[in-house]
């Protein structure tokens, strides 16, 4: 049986993790590699790397972090933030990422996803949605890093996506983000059953009943979570214990 | 005994390469016909489209090279669109598009009709592993998770040449050995554990057989 997926997530800066584990063992709190070969023996299904690098000047960096990090960790690796074009697609896979997750240069250019698509495979292809609630039953689409409205319709757009290629749609809620209150879970569930690809739920989880909400109510085939594990307050196992014991398909 | 990893120039074959260097394994990355056709064992990785893949392999002459090998007994492990290659044929794309035919197998899509299931299959799932397979022998769980990422999948013609089932709406062959050909539908490179047994019982037969 297919098994719900845990996924944590570093925001890296200029090739260091800038919200990441405060564990106290930690020789380099701020490399990124030291803290996925830790999610990588704690039995983590994947990893996401964002990279929040403003300039463009350093994108260069991300390279060297996810050519390190794969050189480390056996388990699948997503990167996203401040991919442009079918060049930079190609650069991430080659240095080591498995997919690589586009937000905005989607936004301005839908065709980059049939394009990318066409040439690596959808599987490989994530859609960052960053969607935020207009109304009841509708989010907007919002693009560099959430704080550009496009007007969009978060759930035609994820059709589209899905349409010209995605693999998978990774939903982060724009309401929800940092507040730990939980999923958007009428967002993840509309989006989710609108689509016949993967949707991966992000943003506000608080709690480990957060994470079972988004596979069972949300609809997700995996939930996205940063600071109940950086923090230390849950490792995978308990994350992965929790959704067991509530019925939920996980890789123990 | 160096494992040739063959470039066909789709898909990421460093990752391959990383996970054979931690189990201690020599490989080298080629495209090189003359490279592939002296190799004691063969590794055919693979993301992307069937069609692009097997345009590619023609292209560079590495058709006929990979049919010589099998023929002599050399080893050879496809992985995801790599075990697909060795079928006989495939409808992704649409129409028929002839594969390596190094197995007797078909390529369709994975059948989720009637499910609520998503394709592409993504993510772990475990596998039904056969008794008698040689890949699986340093595993001692009957069911293994392995990472896939997938939409199609290879029906065998012959059923003696599956090594493990998995499960996604239906049954699908999610690994494959005849002779020294062997093929697997997930990832080891990305299986963790288990996918590093997957690849060191690869390495051990590739060693047993290069110096016999």
């Amino acid at each position: 049986m297919l098994k719900a997926r845990v996924i944590p997530c570093l925001d890296v800066k200029d090739g260091r993790v800038v919200k990441g584990i405060n564990f106290v063992d930690l020789r380099d709190a701020g490399d990124p590699v030291e803290q996925a070969r830790i999610y990588d023996a704690a039995g983590a299904d994947e990893l996401c790397f964002l990279d929040i690098t403003a300039s463009s000047d350093n994108r260069d960096t991300i390279f060297d972090v996810v050519r390190r990090t794969a050189e480390q960790c056996f388990m699948p690796l997503t990167v996203g933030g401040g991919v442009r074009s079918v060049d930079n697609v190609r650069d991430l896979l080659l240095s080591g990422a498995d997919k690589v997750a586009i937000n905005t240069a989607a936004v301005h250019r839908p065709e980059l996803v049939r394009e990318a698509a066409e040439k690596f495979g959808s599987q490989c292809i994530v859609i960052a949605v960053d969607a935020k609630s207009t109304g009841p039953g509708r989010w907007e689409v919002f693009t560099h890093g959430g704080r550009e409205p496009t007007g969009i319709d978060a759930v035609a757009w994820a059709r589209k996506m899905e349409t010209l290629g995605a693999g998978e749609i990774l939903l982060t809620s724009m309401d929800r983000d940092g507040t730990r209150q939980g999923f958007d879970i009428p967002a993840t569930q509309t989006i989710a059953d609108a689509l016949s690809i993967p949707v991966i739920a992000s943003g506000g989880v608080g709690n480990l009943d957060h994470l079972v909400a988004g596979i069972r109510k949300g609809h997700a085939s995996a939930v996205l979570a940063a600071s109940i594990f950086h923090f230390g307050e849950h490792t995978i196992g308990d994350a992965k214990a929790h959704m067991a014991a509530a019925g939920i398909p996980v890789r123990l | 005994m160096t494992i040739v990893i063959v470039d066909y120039e789709v898909g990421n074959f460093r990752n391959v390469q990383r996970a054979f260097e931690k189990i201690n394994t020599e490989t080298i990355i080629s495209s090189d016909p003359d490279v592939i056709s002296s190799a004691p064992a063969i590794v055919l990785p693979g993301v992307g489209a069937f069609r692009t893949a097997m345009d590619n392999i023609e292209r560079l002459e590495l058709d006929s090279v990979l049919n010589n090998r099998a023929a002599v007994g050399t080893p050879i492990l496809g992985i995801c669109l790599g075990m697909q290659l060795l079928a006989k044929t495939s409808t992704e794309g649409g129409g028929l598009r002839k594969g390596l035919g190094l197995l007797p197998m078909e390529v369709e899509q994975l059948s989720v009709q009637n499910t609520d299931l998503r394709l592409p299959h993504i993510g772990w799932n475990n596998i039904s592993v056969s008794p008698n397979s040689q890949l699986f022998q340093g595993i001692e769980t009957p069911d293994p998770d392995f990472y896939f990422v997938h939409s199609f999948r290879v029906i065998p013609t012959d059923a003696s040449i599956i090594s493990a089932i998995c499960s996604y709406g239906n049954d699908f062959v999610c690994a494959a050995e005849w002779g020294s050909i062997f093929a697997v539908q997930f990832h080891p490179e990305k299986s963790q554990q288990y996918g590093r047994e997957v690849l060191k019982a690869f390495a051990e037969i590739s060693q047993t057989s290069s110096s016999a």
